[in-house]
Formats: structure tokens, sequence, C-alpha cells
């Protein structure tokens, strides 16, 4: 696969792609960005070993979830707090809604171990079905809609806090 | 419920920043690591040429093992006279004939559960 064939094929993907793996981390948009240019050339390295069994896009969120778990293992990623700036920075315009928007989407997911947080993101946020949820955290079917009860629980009190604003 | 929480999440959704930035620096990156991916295609190519030549010779020695029994065909040996007319073997291994059978079969079903895992660790990247 060519450069241009590469680019092609990815620039489809790139903005769930940047918006997963930025709720992922929390709001730290040089950490996201950074995750997801390291993926993205991780894939271009690796395409030659893509043998099409999956949608591109399955795959590349599979790669993009994998740099993010081993980046949390070398590096213990510590998110920062919510008020911060890298939170409230991350939309262009009325930063303080948008910030306070994402401030209760990040308190939801923090309490969440990282395989949980990423199913209920790739679920709800990305719309992708269970099956394929599945592939890209490389667990079955079952242990996804394990994840999204239990998740769907923790979240609960966030949701009735949403609701009545 | 689950309308609401796709909500929430659709609502609540962070937007990546600005894409030109984004894309430059991608650009750069992928430019830098061309010379990884020829040495990684390069790999690839060679780890499926190896493969399919020792399909291949498999396939002949197989092939050349079942058509010598077909012409000459030879009764299974008996393991514990065969291994006893060995010399210094019996006093070395007493128990080998007896369980040589046994071991012949655990070899491949203890080599299949300790590689197989590994091999599947290592290709976590592919699809």
């Amino acid at each position: 696969m060519t450069r241009e064939e590469f680019t092609a094929l990815a620039s489809a993907g790139q903005e769930p792609l940047r918006r997963f793996l930025l709720a992922l981390c929390e709001g730290d948009a040089a950490t996201a960005d950074d995750l997801a240019q390291e993926a993205l050339v991780n894939a271009y390295v690796a395409s030659g070993s893509f043998r099409g069994a999956a949608r591109f896009e399955t795959w590349l969120f599979r790669i993009a979830y994998n740099c993010f778990i081993d980046r949390l293992r070398r590096r213990r990623l510590q998110p920062e707090p919510l008020d911060s700036s890298a939170a409230l920075a991350v939309s262009g315009s009325d930063a303080t809604d948008a910030g306070f928007r994402h401030e209760d989407l990040y308190r939801a997911l923090r309490q969440l171990p990282e395989k949980e947080r990423a199913a209920l993101l790739l679920f709800y946020m990305e719309d992708r079905p269970v099956k394929e949820v599945a592939a890209i955290l490389d667990i079955s079917a079952g242990s996804v809609r394990a994840y999204l009860t239990r998740g769907r629980q923790h979240i609960k009190t966030y949701l009735e806090k949403w609701k009545t604003k | 419920m689950e309308n609401e929480i796709r909500d929430f999440f659709h609502a609540a959704a962070p937007r990546p920043g600005d894409d030109t930035t984004f894309r430059l620096e991608l650009n750069a990156r992928l430019a830098a690591a061309e010379q990884i991916k020829q040495f990684h295609d390069q790999q690839i190519r060679s780890l499926r040429r190896r493969t399919r030549l020792l399909f291949a010779a498999g396939l002949l020695l197989g092939g050349a093992v079942v058509a010598l029994f077909l012409l000459h065909p030879v009764q299974f040996p008996d393991f514990p006279s065969v291994l006893s007319g060995i010399p210094g073997l019996p006093e070395i291994f007493p128990g080998l004939p007896r369980y040589l059978p046994w071991i012949l079969i655990a070899i491949p079903i203890v080599f299949l559960t300790i590689f197989l895992p590994l091999a599947r660790t290592r290709q976590r990247n592919s699809f």
C-alpha cells in the first residue's frame, strides 16, 4: 500500500479516532493527537500485513487502543484535573460550556477501568456494534456486554445530574 | 435508558483540535517511517516465501513417505524390542520403551500449549 493510498483510507477514520483517544486521555489533546499519529504510523508500517479480514477502521482503532494501553503502562498516564486548561481547551468556542460538558463525561469515565471505559466510548460515543467493539478490544462479545452493563451502572449518577440541567 | 446514555455521550463528546496541523505533523511522521515500512514489507515477503517453501517441502516429504509405504508396506515397529536392540540404551533409560509412545504424544501437545499462546500474543496488532 502506498502512502497516498493509506492516507486516503485513513482520512475518513481520523476524526473518530482522535475523538476516541481524546476521550480516553480525558481531554489531554496533545497526548491524544500524539497517540493518534503513533497509531497511524504503526498502521502504515504494518499495512503490508493487513489481510482485510476486518474493516480498516476496526483495525486502526485496535492499533490505537493498543498504543494507548502501551503508553499507559509505560508512563502511568496521570489525568490532569478537570478544571485545568487542557480539559477546557478542547473545543474552540464557548470554552466554559464545552469544558463543563466534557467535565461530566470525564468524571463519569474516570472511575472506570480502561477496557470498560473504552467499551462505553466505542459503543455509545462512536456507535460501533458490539461485535466490532469486541474485535477492537480483543475480547469476546459477552465480555463487551458485561462491561457495558457495569459501565451503565457506574455512570448512572452523572446521567441523572446531566438530565436535570 | 439506552438512548439517554447515547445522547449523553454524543452531547459530551470532545471535539479534536485543528485538523491542518495534525495532518502536517502526520505526513512528516509517515515520511520518516518510510524506510522502516520498506524493511518491514521486505521481512513479511521473506517470511511468506519461507512459509510457502516449508509447506511445499512438508507436502513433498509427506507424499514421499506415503508413496514409499504404499510401495513397500511395513509393519508398525515394536518399540520395546527395537529400543532394547540399541546398545547401552536399556541401561541408561530402563523405562523408555514403555513410555516412549506417551512421550511422542505429549511433545506436540506441550509444544502447542506453550508456543501457540506466545505466537498469538506476538500477533496482537494483526488482523
